[in-house]
C-alpha cells in the first residue's frame, strides 16, 4: 500500500536542534511502511540516509540530502526504491570503501532528477538489477583535463575490473570517483543524465541488459569506461571533450547507435576505443574531432555502418588482430589520417551488400551514375608502423609531400605502404552518416 | 658650383619603397595575387555553421600552401624583372645598391604581407573571428612575406625571363613537397630513428613547413600524438608560433641578402 503525502514533513526542517530534521527524516524513513511515498519538502537533510524497505522520498525543489563527508549520503539496500528530486551532496572519499552519494545494492531503484555534487562517486549501483537512473545531473569536484596515460597501457586494468575493485589503482593524485558506476548487475535504464568533471563518467562492469540512451557526459577522465559487460545497448549519448575519451574492452554483443564522441582530444585521447570487442553494432554514430576517431583492437565480427569519423587526427586505427569487421556505409571526411593500420587487414571487409564508405577528397568516376564509384578505392596509411617506432613522423602529417604521394597511391596503390582497399567506395557520404 | 650631396640611406631607401608601390599598382602579377588572396578568404565561408570557427584555419593553410605561396614567389620575381631596362641607371646612382633594395624589399614585403590580410578578413566578418585566425593570418602573412623576397631573390640571380620563372617554380616544388619527400623517404634510416632530433631539423627549416605545423597543432589543435617524439620535435610543437615567427625572419633575412647578393653580381658582371 502506498501512504502519499505525509504531512508531518512540511514541519521538518524547522524542528527542534542539532540536526533534527535528518533525524525526523531518518525515522520517518525507518517507521514507514513499505511502499510509502514521503514527500519531503524544501531543507537540509543532515544524513547518513540508510533505505532497507520499498519506499519513495519525493525531494521538494530545495531539498537537500547532506551528508557528513563519511560513508554514503543515501544507501539503498531495498528493492523497489524511489528516491527523486534531492541535491544528494557530501560523501565520504574513501576509495577502498566506494564511497557514493547514492549507492545501491537493491534491485529496481528509481534514481531521478537528482542533482549530486561534492561525492566521491555519484551514483554506485553494487549487484542490483533492474534499476532507473533517469535525468540526474552529477558534478564531480573539477572540469578540469588531465593529461593521462595511455589506457591500454596504464588506465584500464582487467585484473582489477575482474575482483570489482576498480578505485583502488588509479592515480595517487585523483581523489575523484565516477559519475555512474555500475557493477555486477544487470537489466538497468540509464537515460538523460548529464555528467561533468567526475573522474570517469559511466563506469560498467560485469553489468549486463542495460540501455544508456540519452546522456551526456563531458570534462571527465574517460567517458564510458566499460568492461566485461554484455548485451548493452548505447543509444543517442554524447561524450565530448573528455581527457581519453570512451573505452569499451572485453564485451559481447553490444549496439552502439546514434551516439555522439567528439572533442576528446588530449595527446592519449579516443573517440571510442574498442579492445576485445566480438559481435558489436557501431552504426550512425558521430566520431568527430577526436586524436584517435575509432580504435579497434583484437575484436571479431563488428558490423560498423553508417557513422560519421569527421576532423580527427586519426580517423579509425585497426589492428591486424581484428577479424571480421565489416565496414561499409560510413563518411570518412576531413581526418587527417583517415586509416592508421599496420597491413593490409586482409581479414576485414570494406564494403557490404555492394556498398562501400565514402572517402573525402576522392575524385571517383561513376559512370553509369549508381552511386558507387567504377574503381575501388585504396585508402594509404603512408606512417604505418613508424607512428610507434618514431612519433615525428607525425610532424608530416598533411604534409605537401604527404598529400601527394596519398594521391598517387589511391589511383595506382604503390607496392609496399599499408593501407585498406575499398571495392566499392560510395560517391556521396551516407545520409544517415552525415 | 658645388656637388650635390649623396642622399642618404634612408632617402633612397624611401624613395625605392615609394617607386616600388607606384610601380606595383600596375602590376599585373599583383592583380592576380590580390584576387587570389579575395577567393582564397571566401573558402572558409564554405564551411558550414559551427565549422567555421575551427575550419577556416585549415582552408586558408591549403590556400597559402598550394597557392599563395606561388602567387608571392612569382610577384618577387616580376618585381625584380621589372627593373630589367633600367637596372643599370639605378645601380649607377651614387648612393649604391644596398638602400635602393632595402627600400624595395621593404615594400614587396610589407604589401605583399599587408595583403594577405585578406584571407582572413571575409572569415572573421562572417563572424569566424579568433585569435587562433589572427595567429593564421600573421603566419600567412610572414611566410608571404618571405616567398616574395625569395622571388626577388630568383629574379636578381636569374636575369632571364623564362629562366627565372623555371628556377622559381623549380624552388616552389622544393619547397612545397622536397623537405617532406626527403624526410618520407629517410624516416626508415636506423640513425636518424635513433636521432629524431636531427629528422625534424630540416622540417623546422622549411618555412612552409613551419607555417603547417603552426596551423595544424597551435591554431587548430589538431592532437598531435607524437609529443614525445623527441625533445625537438616536443618543444617544436608547444612552441610553434614562436618558432614561425623565429623562422619567417631569418627566411626575410636571409631572402633580402640573397637579394642584395644577386644584385651585386649583376653590378660586379
Amino acid at each position: 500500500m502506498r501512504l502519499r503525502g505525509l504531512l508531518l514533513f512540511a514541519a521538518l526542517p524547522l524542528a527542534g536542534f542539532g540536526n533534527p530534521a535528518g533525524d525526523v527524516l531518518r525515522r520517518q524513513i525507518t517507521e514507514s511502511a513499505p511502499g510509502a511515498v514521503l514527500n519531503v519538502p524544501a531543507g537540509d537533510y543532515a544524513g547518513l540516509f540508510v533505505i532497507e524497505k520499498p519506499l519513495h522520498l519525493i525531494g521538494a525543489p530545495g531539498a537537500i540530502l547532506r551528508g557528513d563527508g563519511t560513508g554514503n549520503v543515501v544507501t539503498i539496500r531495498a528493492a523497489d526504491v524511489e528516491l527523486a528530486g534531492f541535491l544528494v551532496r557530501g560523501s565520504g572519499r574513501s576509495l577502498s570503501d566506494d564511497n557514493a552519494a547514492i549507492h545501491i545494492s537493491g534491485a529496481r531503484a528509481v534514481i531521478r532528477d537528482n542533482r549530486v555534487l561534492d561525492m566521491l562517486h555519484g551514483i554506485y549501483v553494487r549487484k542490483a538489477d533492474g534499476c532507473r537512473i533517469l535525468r540526474n545531473v552529477v558534478l564531480g569536484d573539477s572540469a578540469s583535463r588531465e593529461t593521462i596515460d595511455d589506457p591500454l597501457r596504464s588506465g584500464l586494468n582487467p585484473a582489477d575490473a575482474a575482483s570489482g575493485e576498480f578505485c583502488a589503482e588509479p592515480l595517487s593524485q585523483d581523489r575523484r570517483g565516477n559519475g555512474i558506476h555500475l557493477w555486477n548487475s544487470s537489466g538497468h535504464l540509464i537515460e538523460g543524465n548529464i555528467i561533468r568533471g567526475t573522474r570517469d563518467g559511466v563506469y560498467f562492469s560485469f553489468t549486463k541488459k542495460t540501455v544508456v540512451r540519452g546522456n551526456r557526459v563531458e570534462r571527465v577522465r574517460y567517458g564510458l569506461h566499460y568492461m566485461y559487460s554484455d548485451d548493452n545497448e548505447f543509444d543517442g549519448n554524447t561524450f565530448t571533450e573528455n581527457a581519453a575519451g570512451a573505452a569499451l574492452m572485453f564485451s559481447k554483443r553490444l549496439v552502439l547507435r546514434g551516439n555522439r564522441f567528439v572533442s576528446n582530444r588530449s595527446q592519449r585521447a579516443y573517440g571510442l576505443l574498442l579492445q576485445a570487442i566480438d559481435d558489436t553494432r557501431i552504426e550512425s554514430n558521430r566520431i568527430e574531432g577526436n586524436t584517435l576517431g575509432l580504435y579497434i583492437e583484437n575484436s571479431n565480427n563488428l558490423s560498423i555502418s553508417k557513422n560519421r569519423v569527421a576532423g580527427n587526427y586519426v580517423g579509425l586505427r585497426l589492428s591486424d588482430s581484428t577479424q571480421g569487421a565489416r565496414i561499409f556505409e560510413n563518411d570518412f571526411s576531413g581526418n587527417i589520417h583517415p586509416i592508421d593500420t599496420s597491413g593490409t587487414n586482409s581479414a576485414n571487409v570494406w564494403a557490404a551488400a555492394g556498398r562501400g564508405n565514402h572517402w573525402d577528397g576522392e575524385v571517383a568516376l561513376d559512370l553509369n551514375r549508381d552511386g558507387i564509384a567504377d574503381v575501388p578505392h585504396h585508402e594509404p596509411d603512408l606512417f604505418g608502423g613508424w607512428r610507434r617506432t618514431f612519433p615525428a613522423i607525425g610532424l608530416l602529417s598533411a604534409s605537401p609531400g604527404e598529400q601527394l604521394v596519398r594521391f598517387i597511391h589511391r589511383r595506382i596503390a604503390l607496392p609496399g605502404i599499408p593501407g585498406v582497399t575499398d571495392p566499392r567506395p560510395l560517391i556521396r557520404a551516407n545520409e544517415v552518416a552525415r | 658650383m658645388s656637388a650635390r650631396p649623396i642622399p642618404s640611406f634612408l632617402q633612397v631607401a624611401r624613395a625605392a619603397a615609394r617607386r616600388e608601390w607606384l610601380s606595383h599598382r600596375l602590376n599585373r602579377f599583383l592583380h592576380a595575387h590580390v584576387l587570389l588572396l579575395v577567393a582564397a578568404g571566401f573558402l572558409p565561408l564554405l564551411t558550414p555553421g559551427e565549422g567555421l570557427m575551427s575550419g577556416a584555419g585549415y582552408w586558408i593553410l591549403h590556400a597559402v600552401l598550394y597557392a599563395v605561396s606561388l602567387s608571392a614567389l612569382l610577384l618577387g620575381l616580376s618585381s625584380a624583372h621589372a627593373e630589367a631596362e633600367e637596372f643599370s641607371w639605378l645601380i649607377g646612382q651614387p648612393a649604391g645598391i644596398g638602400p635602393w633594395l632595402a627600400g624595395k624589399a621593404a615594400a614587396l614585403a610589407l604589401l605583399v604581407s599587408t595583403s594577405a590580410s585578406l584571407l582572413i578578413v571575409p572569415a572573421a566578418v562572417a563572424g569566424g573571428g579568433s585569435r587562433e585566425l589572427l595567429l593564421v593570418g600573421a603566419g600567412a602573412a610572414g611566410v608571404s612575406g618571405v616567398c616574395a623576397l625569395a622571388g626577388l631573390a630568383v629574379g636578381f640571380w636569374v636575369r632571364d625571363g623564362v629562366r627565372g620563372l623555371i628556377a622559381t617554380i623549380a624552388l616552389w616544388f622544393a619547397a612545397l613537397f622536397g623537405t617532406d619527400l626527403l624526410l618520407l623517404g629517410i624516416a626508415g634510416v636506423p640513425v636518424l630513428q635513433q636521432h629524431p632530433d636531427v629528422w625534424v631539423l630540416p622540417l623546422m627549416a622549411n618555412p612552409l613547413d613551419a607555417f603547417r605545423v603552426t596551423v595544424l597543432f597551435s591554431a587548430e589543435r589538431a592532437a598531435f600524438s607524437g609529443l614525445d617524439a623527441g625533445r625537438l620535435a616536443g618543444w617544436w610543437v608547444t612552441h610553434a608560433a614562436v618558432w614561425l615567427g623565429a623562422v619567417v625572419s631569418s627566411w626575410l633575412l636571409a631572402a633580402a641578402v640573397a637579394a642584395w647578393l644577386g644584385a651585386r653580381r649583376r653590378t660586379d658582371g
